[in-house]
């Protein structure tokens, strides 16, 4: 089981607004794991987003170019990045789309979990796998 | 072919605009990734696995990606949109 916290950001008072994280690790070209606080995001679709600073910094591999749609209905170009991901105890080789937001998981790596978050602050966000 | 990074959605769109149509008829939903180092193909449900693939082939790969019959592979908006089928192809 993966277990991470509703964290509360942005300014005090009415202005905050809640996350669902949780922390994950992504091994570098030296094989090293780097643990990364992560928020989840059920509206992405993929396995996990990395700003492009921190995927230099891995020394990920590119791998290409996918198109990915947006909010507004068009679509965007992202590169693709090889990755292992520690999850769950695991370490799956991945594809990492970068992007300039705060790292995303998406459903494609919570595909086979139970997903559960405590909407307030410091709620649970429990991630158990599925029999 | 020496390729550019920057020149890999260009690249990528013109190999599947020569193969989208047969791809539309026979696969439609699954992932086509193209190598646009040497046009190498490979078709699998799973971008992943696609990917592997043509790295397996050929370990200087730079790669395009098309879910056959939507607008793109990836949603950072909850889905995917789908086109409509048999509609006039155009790019």
């Amino acid at each position: 089981m993966i277990r991470g916290e509703v964290v509360v950001r942005g300014r005090d008072g009415p202005l905050t607004y809640l996350q669902p994280r949780i922390e994950i690790g992504v091994a570098g070209s030296d094989g090293v794991f780097k643990t990364l606080s992560v928020v989840v995001d059920t509206g992405f679709t993929g396995w996990l987003t990395l700003p492009p600073a921190l995927i230099r910094e891995l020394g990920l591999p590119y791998q290409g170019t996918r198109s990915a749609t947006l909010a507004d209905g068009l679509s965007t170009r992202v590169e693709l990045y090889a990755a292992r991901i520690s999850w769950d105890g695991q370490a799956l080789p991945r594809l990492v789309h970068q992007s300039d937001s705060v790292p995303l998981i998406g459903m494609y790596l919570m595909t086979g979990y139970h997903l559960a978050v405590d909407v307030r602050a410091g709620g649970a966000v429990t991630l158990s796998e599925l029999i | 072919m020496e390729v550019k990074k920057e020149d890999v959605p260009v690249l990528g769109k013109q190999y599947y605009g020569q193969i989208r149509a047969e791809m539309e008829a026979n696969h439609w939903g699954r992932m086509v990734v193209i190598d646009v180092t040497n046009g190498n193909i490979e078709i699998d449900d799973d971008d992943y696995t696609a990917t592997r693939r043509l790295f397996d082939r050929n370990p200087n790969a730079m790669t395009w990606g098309e879910r056959v019959g939507y607008l793109a592979p990836y949603s950072m908006a909850g889905g995917l949109i789908e086109i409509v089928r048999d509609a006039p192809v155009n790019d």
